[in-house]
């Protein structure tokens, strides 16, 4: 699985690279985890993890399906959105079976993730957008 | 009383108090190695470990149960189908067969460590207490909850 990887706080972030339309140079300043604006939603991944550090980067994600239930349930949501992230530092492809699910207990902002992976020095969190679109919605 | 209706419990300790886990639980007793602190956790989640490329988190148990910082290096990591969890410890002390009739019930839960535990024995003149894992862990995933 190919992800964008960016530092945050003292962990490392992959976003899947399947999941995203573009990566694109963002200088938004945003007040609250999540904001709309002109059909686009925004979601800081540093707010996410109350940090205050900057999101120069935006990773344009690809659209999510609205919820069972929803009307217009499967469609798109319309909303193109667009997750602000610490600096991108690297692409990396990381083998799926590295990739392992996260203890159950945890509960917060890492219920938005797939999994981890160890790589070298570093754990890797891996992003579930998807989910991280609905939870935000 | 057969053999059969004996269950193993690992004796262990923690802040100089003694503790028990069905081994059955178990998965090994390891050295700690390096680990990776986490933002956003509760005070007694010390980071993740890397068990065999698999992500356990670390939780100090004296921090937990007394408030007080350890300086321990074991972990006793559970089985990845019970959570993937490694609790970090003083030493193992023992094991322990005991039958159902050796437990005790907590009646009432007076610390934090008799409501994470679902009774008490006596070993070699100790009191024991074994620790609930289905409330340890659900006491961690309400502390995440609050932390975030």
């Amino acid at each position: 699985m190919k992800c964008f990887v960016c530092a945050l706080d003292r962990i490392h972030v992959g976003i899947p690279a399947e999941r995203t339309e573009r990566l694109v140079q963002s200088a938004r300043v945003q007040t609250a985890v999540y904001e709309t604006e002109n059909q686009e939603a925004f979601i800081s991944l540093p707010l996410l993890f109350r940090q205050k550090e900057p999101a120069p980067h935006g990773v344009v994600l690809k659209a999510a399906p609205l919820p069972e239930g929803a009307a217009g349930a499967g469609t798109d949501s319309g909303l193109k959105t667009m997750l602000l992230t610490p600096r991108i530092d690297k692409e990396l492809e990381l083998p799926d079976q590295a990739i392992y699910q996260l203890p159950e207990a945890f509960e917060g902002p890492f219920r938005y993730f797939s999994g981890a992976c160890f790589n070298a020095q570093d754990v890797i969190f891996i992003l579930n957008p998807l989910k991280l679109m609905e939870g935000m919605r | 009383m057969t053999e059969n209706t004996m269950d193993e419990y690992l004796v262990f300790t923690v802040q100089g108090k003694r503790y028990a886990l069905l081994s059955k639980i178990i998965s090994e007793v390891a050295a700690l190695e390096k680990v990776f602190p986490l933002p956003l956790v509760p005070d007694y989640v010390l980071g993740m470990i890397n068990r065999y490329s698999v992500p356990y988190a670390l939780i100090d148990l004296g921090f937990l149960l007394v408030g007080e910082r350890s300086e321990a290096r074991k972990v006793i990591v559970l089985k990845e189908e019970v959570d993937k969890i490694a609790l970090l410890i003083d030493d193992v002390v023992d094991i322990a067969n005991l039958s159902p009739e050796d437990l005790m019930k907590i009646e009432a839960e007076e610390s934090t460590a008799a409501s994470l535990a679902s009774a008490f024995f006596e070993w070699k003149e100790n009191p024991v207490l074994c620790f609930e894992t289905g409330e340890l862990i659900s006491r961690i995933k309400q502390d995440f909850g609050q932390a975030a």
